[in-house]
């Protein structure tokens, strides 16, 4: 294919070849010829350079999104004539680069690193190359697109946290152990605490209030297993921003963050995007599994998420729920997952800072709604935490 | 008001990004010198301009480098003056030789490109500078007539190539993340190989470019001019032969180098060969003749001139515009440069009829019969120009004329010495001639006669004998060279009362299609015959066998380069090589010759057929090939047994699809180590346990028995469809 320049190339051919004409040229026709042979031969030549070459890219397996990848790319040039102003244009995960190789030699191979970044989530099974030639003086240009086979998982990317949610609850392992005042069934005495408004006078421990002179109560404690399943709402329509640092984006790194959490503190967790498929994965606690799975995680859901199912009759469970948008929460009430699981929480990405001006982010967002959501959840003992993207990255994450 | 002026010019002079690349701008200088050089070789140029240009260039490169970061206003300013001052020396320089503006500008243009050498901070500057190398090169390309300008070009288009390739390399560089330089010894063989490429691109592109070789300026070429404050004779003075007493009483003499026809006087009774030495190189649109002395007076032993005083031509700059009948009908009008090669005498070459001269000296002569003479010898550096009028040379039109028709021509033009010979010679003529009522078929009569039944021999022997020299060769030799059937024509239409006369002069010689000059060797020197037509003029005819007459009407159009190439070097003197090469380029040229001689849709017709059975045959012969090619190259290094045993077969044709997939085996790499690489890269797992079957047959001796073939078919088959299943997931066809 021409490019502009070989117009000002032709154009430079014709003032020669008119002059030419009008002297009777004799060497004159010599160069004519020559300047003529190189858009001409050009033409040919960057075809040429671009038959017969090969790619092969090697890089690591898997990195998180922002990371920069660094790829080995192997360019053979399979023909025993060489190659010149090789340009390959490569696309892997999302990121870009490109590389200039000034001579492939016939029959021969040259390694370059390339780098892509800053990578994108997901799941890739190689790199996309446009292979082009302006050789060998820009007048024209040939294409050709290549794929290599270097298949790399982008997952998303997270944060370590600070402080874990069951350290307020006295975590020991898997367990979480609830005080009461009451013994109640599965319940173990634990002992003798000062009196608080509310407590009832039948747990009065009346010796030990002789003694000291003040109201003291028993106390009993009473263990469960509490392990936290992770659901992220994929609703197409609530997935606002640009493709690298959508709403859906943050609330894949949310729950990478809470995946690593979890595995950090050697809890059994869940994840899914609904309760079913949640249900389906089961409790296997692989970090790798869920990891995968959010790489692979894409915005293709017709509905936001139903928590008016009641979940497959789990117990002793804590829902965390990352969405998106607001629309079966401000509609219909809390949904009787939340009913049915107080302590749960909900984890609102806001999506009009990933886009302030998209109209979809206003008519899903909206302040009164949101406090009014924040007021239903808290009534009914559960968590209600708003994330704001704009915020440095992480530093939303301290609520968690 | 300084202050303002330096803010001016920084404006007007924006800095730009410099260019560090050393390499892009040593390619650039070597092209800058490269056609300076060429420019300056052609020796035309004093021993100032010749030494400084190409030094200063380097100098200002240099300096252009050192300071490509600087804004170099003080050297902007100085070279903004200098200029100036370069224009003025150009129009000073120019107003010295205004009917050839050619030198100056060229001067001018070298000086520029040495000035432009010391401003050349970024890229773009490197550009304007390789433009004007090209221009430059260009220059001295309309200047050059010798073949050793190919060398200059030749060196110029190789130096380019790098310069262009680095050209690319800093464009791109600002437009990737990574460049992967190349070493340079890889960069030269790089350089090599796309020049190669780009010269089997130029070479038919220039046979192939349609080209005239006319010059349609109304400035011609001319050498520096000479004043001639005294007058002069007009005789012909050649200095290789004496001009003393009667030349006919003595021995006929001849000199080799220099043709014996260029004389007062032309003597038949001898001849010998000439040089083969370049005299003269003309730059026409056309084959012609090119006329030198004309003799009218015939003495049975060779031809004389009856008056050679000629008229005065007066002019204080060209051109000269000479006597001219304008009632003469014209076919057309022709220019022709002439660039003396050798020392000739003093005779103004042109073709017939001569309307205006461009010549170095402020007076010409020109003699009764429109022949000119120059007040000097034309030595080898003189530069003229001639534009003539053709005359009309159609039979149709010439057939007009009765016998008699202008009875005022001069009876000189009809006599011949009262011998009994010429009677014999009468009564031969008389029996070709009767049967025909005008001049024109007469003539063509006698032409024709002596054309069919005389053979051009350059050897034969002198005449020893008294006899007429026309009734010896007519009826006793019967054999002779140009200025035997010349004389023959010329006294056998005067023995019948038709005025003639001979001419002596240069054939066309071989059009260079390199320099589009026709060179005219010493050898390409010929006699022809003048005819008197009345008032059509004198009209010429050539009865020498092998040479023919150029046509009057006919232009000799636009010649491709293809079509006079192979006449050219078929002209040259290969020594014992040259009968193969005669052979093989005779052939060639014939063909292609009769491919120029179709009408031009027949032709059109002809060449896309060729290029569609080209194109045809190079698919046919890719379809046979291709399949061959592609076993044979994955074949390379494997046993013969992979072409017969099934299993080794199957192999071979799966490692085929592997090929079409970019996966091949590495010349490094094991049977082994490429399964596996395989298998990662496609999830074909089931190709190492086949290469582990195959490794074990080939290698270790085990034979395709029991349950082995099944098997490796079996897997062979689900590797084919991984791939096939890769295939479509990526979208490959």
């Amino acid at each position: 294919m021409p490019t502009r320049k070989t117009i000002l190339w032709l154009l430079t051919a014709s003032i020669l070849y008119l002059i030419a004409w009008n002297i009777g040229g004799g060497w004159l026709y010599a160069i004519i010829a020559i300047v003529l042979a190189f858009p001409l031969g050009s033409l040919l030549l960057s075809r040429i350079n671009t038959r017969g070459i090969a790619i092969e890219q090697q890089c690591q397996d898997r990195c998180a999104r922002g990371d920069i990848l660094r790829t080995r790319v192997t360019i053979a040039n399979g023909s025993r004539l060489p190659r010149f102003l090789l340009k390959l244009s490569g696309e892997l995960a999302g990121g870009e680069s490109s590389l200039l190789l000034v001579n492939a030699p016939g029959g021969g191979s040259t390694e370059a690193v390339m780098t892509f970044g800053p990578v994108s989530r997901g799941i890739f099974s190689g790199g996309s190359f446009l292979l082009s030639s302006q050789a060998p003086a820009g007048l024209a240009r040939s294409r050709r697109r290549l794929r290599t086979s270097c298949p790399v998982v982008v997952y998303p990317r997270w944060y370590p946290l600070p402080d874990d949610w069951g350290s307020e609850r006295r975590s020991t392992g898997f367990a979480v152990t609830d005080t009461t005042p009451a013994r109640v069934p599965c319940s173990d005495y634990l002992g003798v605490r000062e009196y608080r408004p509310q407590d009832t006078p039948r747990s009065i421990h009346w010796r030990t209030t002789a003694r000291s002179n003040s109201l003291a109560v028993t106390e009993y404690a009473r263990q469960r297993t509490v392990s936290p399943v992770i659901i992220i709402d994929p609703w197409r329509q609530a997935d606002i921003g640009p493709a690298g640092d959508s709403s859906l984006e943050v609330a894949a790194t949310l729950a990478a963050t809470l995946v690593q959490r979890e595995t950090a503190h050697k809890r059994r967790f869940g994840i899914g995007t609904s309760l079913a498929d949640a249900a389906q994965r089961g409790f296997d606690s692989d970090p790798e599994v869920a990891m995968l799975m959010l790489a692979g995680l894409r915005p293709d859901g017709d509905q936001p998420l139903d928590l008016d199912t009641t979940g497959p009759g789990w117990t002793d469970i804590t829902p965390v729920v990352v969405t998106t948008s607001l629309s079966r929460y401000a509609g219909i009430g809390r949904g009787a997952l939340f009913e049915r699981h107080p302590g749960a929480i909900l984890l609102m990405v806001d999506g009009r800072a990933c886009n302030p001006t998209a109209a979809e982010a206003r008519s899903l967002m909206d302040d009164s709604q949101l406090a009014g959501v924040a007021r239903e959840l808290d009534d009914a003992g559960c968590r209600f935490v708003l994330v704001d993207p704009s915020e440095d990255e992480g530093s939303w994450l301290t609520d968690l | 008001m300084a202050d303002r002026f330096i803010r001016l010019f920084s404006r007007l002079n924006p800095r730009r990004q410099p260019e560090d690349s050393l390499a892009l701008r040593a390619s650039v200088l070597a092209c800058i010198l490269t056609a300076e050089t060429a420019t300056i070789a052609m020796g035309y140029y004093g021993f100032l301009t010749s030494a400084a240009v190409p030094l200063l260039t380097a100098t200002g490169f240099f300096i252009s480098w050192r300071r490509r970061r600087e804004r170099n206003l003080l050297i902007k300013f100085i070279l903004v003056v200098l200029v100036f001052t370069a224009a003025l020396l150009f129009l000073r320089e120019l107003a010295g030789n205004i009917y050839d503006t050619r030198l100056p500008l060229i001067h001018l243009f070298l000086w520029l490109q040495v000035m432009h050498s010391f401003d050349l901070p970024a890229r773009r500057d490197l550009k304007f500078s390789l433009v004007s190398g090209l221009i430059l090169i260009s220059a001295g390309a309309v200047l050059s007539i010798s073949m050793t300008y190919l060398i200059g070009l030749v060196i110029f288009s190789v130096v380019c190539i790098p310069a262009l390739i680095l050209f690319q390399v800093s464009e791109e560089s600002q437009r990737v993340d990574r460049v992967v330089r190349a070493t340079p010894g890889r960069l030269a063989a790089g350089s090599l190989f796309v020049w190669l490429f780009m010269a089997a691109v130029a070479v038919p592109v220039m046979l192939l470019l349609p080209q005239s070789t006319q010059a349609r300026l109304s400035s011609l070429p001319v050498s520096p001019l000479n004043n001639i404050f005294a007058d002069f004779p007009a005789e012909v003075v050649n200095p290789f032969y004496s001009n003393g007493g009667n030349p006919f009483d003595g021995p006929p003499q001849f000199n080799a180098d220099s043709y014996f026809g260029f004389n007062p006087y032309m003597d038949l009774r001898s001849r010998g060969r000439l040089s083969d030495e370049v005299v003269l190189k003309v730059k026409s649109d056309r084959y012609d003749f090119y006329r030198g002395v004309v003799f009218d007076v015939y003495n049975g032993k060779g031809w004389e001139m009856s008056d050679e005083q000629g008229e005065d031509i007066i002019a204080a700059t060209p051109p000269f515009e000479l006597p001219v009948d304008t009632s003469l009908p014209r076919a057309g009008t022709s220019i022709q440069s002439f660039y003396v090669q050798e020392d000739l005498p003093n005779i103004i070459f042109s073709s017939w009829r001569p309307v205006t001269l461009f010549f170095p000296a402020d007076r010409i002569k020109v003699d009764k019969f429109d022949s000119l003479r120059s007040p000097f010898q034309l030595t080898d550096d003189t530069v003229y120009s001639v534009v003539t009028e053709q005359p009309l040379t159609a039979g149709s039109y010439l057939r007009n004329f009765p016998l008699a028709d202008d009875p005022a021509a001069d009876p000189g033009y009809t006599a011949l010495p009262a011998d009994a010979e010429m009677l014999e010679i009468e009564r031969l003529t008389r029996g070709l001639t009767d049967p025909y009522d005008n001049t024109y078929e007469k003539v063509l009569a006698v032409e024709g006669y002596l054309k069919a039944n005389y053979p051009y021999d350059l050897d034969v022997g002198p005449q020893l004998s008294e006899r007429d020299a026309v009734a010896y060769f007519l009826f006793d030799q019967q054999a002779g060279y140009c200025e035997h059937f010349a004389a023959a024509m010329a006294v056998m239409l005067r023995s019948i009362d038709i005025p003639t006369r001979v001419v002596t002069g240069y054939t066309g010689g071989e059009l260079n299609p390199f320099t589009g000059l026709w060179e005219v060797r010493q050898n390409n020197a010929h006699a022809w015959v003048e005819v008197y037509f009345g008032s059509a003029g004198w009209i010429s005819f050539d009865p020498t066998p092998g040479f023919e007459m150029p046509g009057g009407g006919d232009s000799g159009g636009n010649r491709f380069m293809i079509s006079g190439l192979f006449a050219y070097l078929g002209s040259l003197d290969y020594g014992p090589l040259g009968d193969v090469a005669g052979a093989v380029g005779g052939g060639v040229s014939r063909m292609l010759s009769a491919v120029a001689a179709l009408p031009g849709r027949l032709a059109a017709i002809a060449a896309a057929t060729l290029v569609m059975l080209a194109i045809t045959a190079r698919f046919a012969y890719d379809r046979l090939t291709r399949e061959r090619r592609r076993l044979k190259r994955i074949a390379a290094g494997l046993s013969p047994e992979f072409l017969v045993e099934p299993v080794l077969k199957d192999y071979l044709r799966l490692l085929g699809s592997l090929f079409e997939l970019g996966l091949w085996r590495r010349p490094d790499e094991t049977l082994r180590e490429f399964a596996g690489r395989v298998a990662r890269s496609s999830g074909a797992v089931e190709f190492e346990e086949l290469s582990a079957i195959v490794e074990a047959m080939r290698y270790a001796g085990a034979k395709a028995e029991g349950e082995v073939p099944a098997r490796a078919n079996d897997l062979s088959r689900r590797v084919r469809e991984k791939l096939a299943a890769g295939r479509a997931a990526t979208g490959l066809s």
